[in-house]
């Protein structure tokens, strides 16, 4: 009877002081991160048959459990995967728009600065001082474009890094669970017991590893978590891990992306399998914004040089130099080419592939423009078949060669994207190519170097003048004549005459035919002979344009020569000056200032999209988390009761022993 | 609901937080007086103020160019109306030496002074802006546009060139005109055509100004009118080599056989003396100056017909410098008008650049008001913040244990 009593009590003595221990384990680890709270199980003990029926034999502790709920951390998981995502995301667009907002360091003021520049010298043809400053604020404007490309560069490889850095967390991370899986499963064997602080801290580094890459974990009967990651890729298999690599991307080198190494080698993953966690948020921006504000800073500054270079090889020099003259620079800015980057993977002895841009194209109201898209490009050689892909909305051509190609791309509905392929030497099949158009465009622009050292090289006449004959007895006047691209303008000192005869009512001294008289938008073309009058009506010829209006009388005469010595004409340079408003860009849709504006705001979009979003998910976070503590968490003030509670179990417990004890006493006593 | 004791701390680490960031981007609106200082903030006000910002400048440029170019036209004006004043002085010295009663010396006088005139304007055609590039050259700024030949004549070398301002966004103006307009190209005559004698006239007719009567009858042709007799004469069309008919003569009878135009003959023609009627071509002021010199400094005191020769050259050329300051004050009006609008422009520019300014404080000002009380708020909610913070972590069973 009495031994009954002291079984009972020691093993209330034993559970007392397990419980103790666990809540003082509680305690300890309140601040412990990924820490859940446990808790003994304690049932009571078979009882013991006895005449007067079951007698209870005290309690023991079956087992210590963590209060955990796989539901609850899986949403945990689930919102913080995506809150590292956006995080990341926002950390780097946030530093983008903060670049292009500024006004400084933005390219709208410098774009202002130049053309006001090119303004000057139109209101000044002559003055070298205004040529410099037009020179000095293209210099501006070519140096901030290379400026806002070297912060979006600096991004680039600020991405490289930061892949090549959570590539190396995430391989840690999925050995150090590969370990802890190891120690779970020899715990589990030997006592059948959980380890209750080695699930913890393995759950723990499976909350870490998410928040750099998203992953979904599946339990095995031996206690041990394999754990994927995209659509199925294995991590953690048991106590095996695999392991990533940050490998060059074969279709750009210049980036790197995610590789999955195995008994093969690295295998270059699809940066559409990454979701989830900062590797995914920073592949997403660089794909998603940072590539499209690289090449649409490049696209504008192509544009701003090739529409204004078109512009400037029409006009006459300060020497009176001409296109065609040997001493005559027709660019003003030099812009390079577009990048073409062959495929890593490309087989030996294929061809290679280059590209330039095309020449703008001019449209009915005078004014150059850029086909340029923002998008890249991929060549594809197969089948003896060249297909080239825009990457932006998949739209693509093909061609039998790359002449047939080019073609095919300048009369197919999209129209011309502004640039023209070269290849030299066969092509192997399965050969490919990226193109990037615009990637590298704001890094090259460049004032032309020759101008940049004789300012009096800017085109700001016209090449040539027209003139009514001073003996005229009529009363015809002559437009001051335009020129187009492939113009051809009379020698110096042999200057086309036009001659009116009142007998034919037409012109003959044309230099060249065919002629072409536009009368209200209706063009004639005349192939030789004399060239009827209509009033007011447009006359081409040789890439000359000029408007003769009123009544010429017989043998009026009407002079286009070359424009010696024009060094007060300014025509080129207002046309010049009007690049800055012309729809120059994007199939002359729209202009400079609003592409670029457009930009700023399409990246201020995106950002403010992802804050807000990551607003959202970040309270989404925090529910499931306060779900999550409030189920697992510590909470001091109920363990300072429990505490009490096991201190007076013991008490209690200790008091049956001394019960028991002096029980024991009482009956020695009686001997 | 159960609350973990980590719970408490991180949303009050939280809140702290949440209002510290509130706090610290109204002050960041406060200091620079903007709404937004990312893209982000506000994307569709960013592109707008961008836009707007580039309206702003070209329009400030448009003003530029317009101030430019009322200064350009200022000074052209200015030397026109010196061209002007010389031109009236020309006239009125050329009047006083029709005075018959001169004599040779006073003629010659009178052709000392014009010369000076031709002088004043021959300066006035070469005349430079401030950086020194020749007015009235065209487009050749450097080439001296009126260079005197080894006769004396003048010849004009520049070109017909106009420079254009952009001063507004589908307006060019014109600054500049060129030499051959203001000095070259005037029509001589009466502007349809010119009436003249012949040289080798031996009598004493003069021939006076004539009129157009039906300008769609006046056939350009040219036309000679010669005296068979000292009554007599005939009138041909020598373009076509048609004879019109035979007159006889009255002195200062109006002649209509030309068709279209009339003049009248004065005096007394020898016979054999012809009158020429051509459409007017261009004749240059330095020319007609040139004329008159030439005629101011012939001496015909006794000789009748050498008279008759210089009063028809006078009459002539008087008609000429009519032309010419008939041409000046065209260009003059054209250059008034030119300014007239180009101060419109500017007042419509002034409007806009108020307009865009305020565009833009609208999308880009913070209202202080709003923004100073948002703040306050904000301010109050962080204190109340920290305060709960504080008494909440001090509650804890085992103080009483």
């Amino acid at each position: 009877m009495g031994s009954g009593i002291y079984g009972i009590g020691v093993s209330a003595l034993q559970n007392a002081q397990l419980a103790l221990a666990t809540t003082s384990h509680n305690i300890a680890n309140a601040t412990t991160e990924g820490y859940n709270r446990q808790r003994i199980i304690q049932v009571s003990n078979i009882a013991t048959l006895t005449g007067s029926g079951y007698v209870g034999q005290g309690a023991h502790v079956s087992t210590i459990e963590r209060i955990y709920s796989s539901y609850v951390a899986r949403q945990v998981y689930s919102a913080q995967t995506s809150v590292s995502e956006l995080e990341s995301y926002a950390a780097s667009i946030t530093e983008l728009n903060s670049l292009l907002s500024d006004e400084d360091a933005g390219l709208a003021s410098a774009l202002e600065g130049f053309f006001k520049g090119v303004n000057q010298v139109s209101s000044d043809p002559s003055s070298l001082t205004t040529r410099q400053s037009m020179v000095s604020a293209a210099e501006t404007l070519v140096s901030r474009f290379q400026s806002l490309d070297a912060q979006v560069d600096a991004q680039y490889e600020n991405i490289n890094s930061q892949v090549q850095g959570y590539v190396t967390s995430i391989n840690s991370y999925a050995q150090q669970i590969a370990t802890l899986n190891k120690q779970i499963i020899a715990a589990e064997a030997a006592t059948n017991q959980p380890p209750n602080d080695l699930y913890d801290q393995r759950d723990q580094l499976v909350a870490e590893l998410n928040k750099l890459v998203g992953v979904q974990t599946t339990t095995n009967s031996n206690g041990s978590l394999n754990v994927y990651f995209g659509n199925g890729q294995q991590l953690v298999v048991g106590t095996t891990a695999t392991s990533l690599s940050a490998v060059a991307s074969s279709e750009d080198p210049s980036r790197l992306t995610v590789g999955l190494v195995n008994s093969a080698g690295t295998q270059e993953l699809p940066e559409s399998l990454i979701s989830g966690g900062a590797l995914a948020g920073v592949l997403q921006y660089r794909s998603e914004t940072l590539d499209e504000v690289a090449n649409e800073l490049g696209r504008i500054a192509a544009s701003v040089a090739l529409t204004f270079n078109a512009q400037h090889a029409l006009g006459q020099d300060l020497l009176g130099s001409i296109d065609g003259d040997t001493n005559f620079v027709a660019d003003f800015f030099t812009v390079g080419s577009p990048t073409v980057v062959a495929n890593t993977n490309n087989p030996a002895g294929t061809a290679t592939v280059s590209a330039s841009f095309s020449d703008p194209s001019y449209s009915s109201d005078g004014t150059f423009y850029t086909n340029l898209t923002t998008s890249d490009y991929r060549l594809d050689y197969a089948g003896g078949t060249l297909t080239l892909t825009r990457l932006s909305d998949n739209a693509s051509w093909s061609g039998a060669s790359v002449a047939a190609l080019n073609t095919a791309i300048d009369t197919s509905a999209e129209g011309p994207q502004g640039f023209t392929l070269s290849a030299s030497g066969a092509f192997v099949a399965g050969s490919s190519y990226l193109i990037q158009p615009t990637r590298n465009a704001a890094q090259g622009i460049e004032v032309n170097d020759t101008i940049a050292a004789d300012v009096r090289q800017i085109a700001a006449a016209a090449p040539i003048r027209a003139s009514a004959g001073t003996s005229n007895t009529g009363t015809a006047t002559i437009s001051a004549g335009s020129v187009v691209s492939g113009y051809a303008a009379p020698a110096s000192g042999s200057p086309v005459t036009l001659t009116y005869s009142s007998s034919t009512g037409g012109f003959t001294g044309f230099s060249s035919y065919p002629v072409t008289v536009t009368v209200n938008g209706v063009a004639t073309s005349y192939a030789s002979g004399t060239v009827p009058y209509t009033n007011g009506a447009t006359l081409s010829f040789s890439g000359i344009s000029f408007t003769i209006s009123g009544t010429p009388q017989n043998n009026d005469t009407f002079v286009i020569a070359k424009n010696t010595n024009g060094v007060s004409d300014n025509r080129n340079a207002l046309l010049l000056a009007q690049t800055q408003t012309g729809k120059t860009m994007a199939g002359n849709t729209a202009s400079f200032a609003t592409v670029y504006a457009q930009m700023v705001s399409n990246a201020g979009n995106k950002g403010s999209e992802v804050t807000t979003v990551l607003a959202a998910q970040t309270t989404l976070l925090t529910e499931a988390e306060n779900a999550r503590d409030s189920v697992s968490g510590v909470n001091l003030d109920e363990e300072a009761v429990r505490l009490i509670e096991y201190q007076q179990s013991y008490q209690a417990a200790a008091k049956m022993l001394q019960i028991a004890s002096e029980l024991f006493d009482s009956i020695l006593a009686i001997g | 609901m159960r609350i973990s004791t980590s719970q408490i701390y991180q949303s009050g680490a939280r809140s702290l937080l949440d209002g510290q960031s509130s706090l610290y981007k109204l002050q960041n609106q406060l200091s620079s007086g903007k709404r937004f200082l990312s893209a982000q903030d506000d994307p569709v006000a960013a592109a707008q103020v961008l836009l707007n910002s580039q309206s702003l400048a070209i329009n400030s440029q448009y003003a530029d160019n317009q101030a430019n170019a009322t200064d350009q036209l200022a000074l052209e004006e200015d030397r026109l109306q010196s061209i002007v004043e010389s031109v009236q002085y020309i006239m009125e010295q050329v009047v006083a030496g029709g005075n018959a009663s001169y004599s040779d010396s006073q003629r010659e006088y009178i052709a000392q002074n014009l010369q000076s005139q031709f002088d004043f304007l021959l300066g006035m055609a070469n005349s430079t802006d401030a950086s020194g590039y020749y007015l009235f050259s065209g487009y050749q700024g450097n080439t001296q546009p009126f260079q005197q030949l080894a006769n004396g004549s003048v010849q004009y070398v520049g070109d017909d060139g106009q420079r254009l301002l952009q001063v507004g966004a589908s307006r060019q103006i014109a600054v500049s005109d060129s030499g051959r307009d203001i000095f070259e190209s005037i029509r001589d005559g009466n502007g349809t055509f010119s009436l003249a004698a012949a040289s080798a006239n031996t009598g004493t007719g003069i021939i006076g100004s004539g009129s157009v009567l039906n300008p769609t009858t006046w056939t350009g042709d040219n036309y000679q009118i010669q005296f068979t007799s000292a009554t007599n004469y005939t009138v041909t069309d020598t373009t076509t080599s048609t004879v019109i008919g035979s007159y006889a003569y009255a002195s200062d009878t109006e002649i209509t056989a030309v068709p279209g135009i009339s003049f009248s003959i004065e005096g007394t023609p020898a016979a054999g003396d012809t009158f020429t009627v051509a459409p007017s071509t261009n004749q240059s002021v330095f020319a007609t100056l040139q004329n008159l010199i030439s005629a101011f400094s012939t001496n015909i005191s006794g000789n009748a017909t050498a008279g008759a020769a210089v009063r028809n050259t006078i009459n002539a050329e008087m008609e000429n410098l009519d032309r010419v300051l008939e041409n000046v004050s065209t260009v003059q009006a054209s250059i008034g008008s030119r300014r007239s609008e180009l101060s419109s422009l500017s007042n419509v520019s002034e409007a806009l650049e108020l307009q865009y300014k305020e565009r833009l404080s609208n999308l880009q000002d913070i209202d202080y008001a709003e923004v100073i009380s948002a703040f306050a708020q904000q301010q109050m909610q962080l204190e109340a913040a920290q305060s709960s913070f504080a008494k909440i972590s001090g509650l804890s069973l085992f103080n009483y244990l």
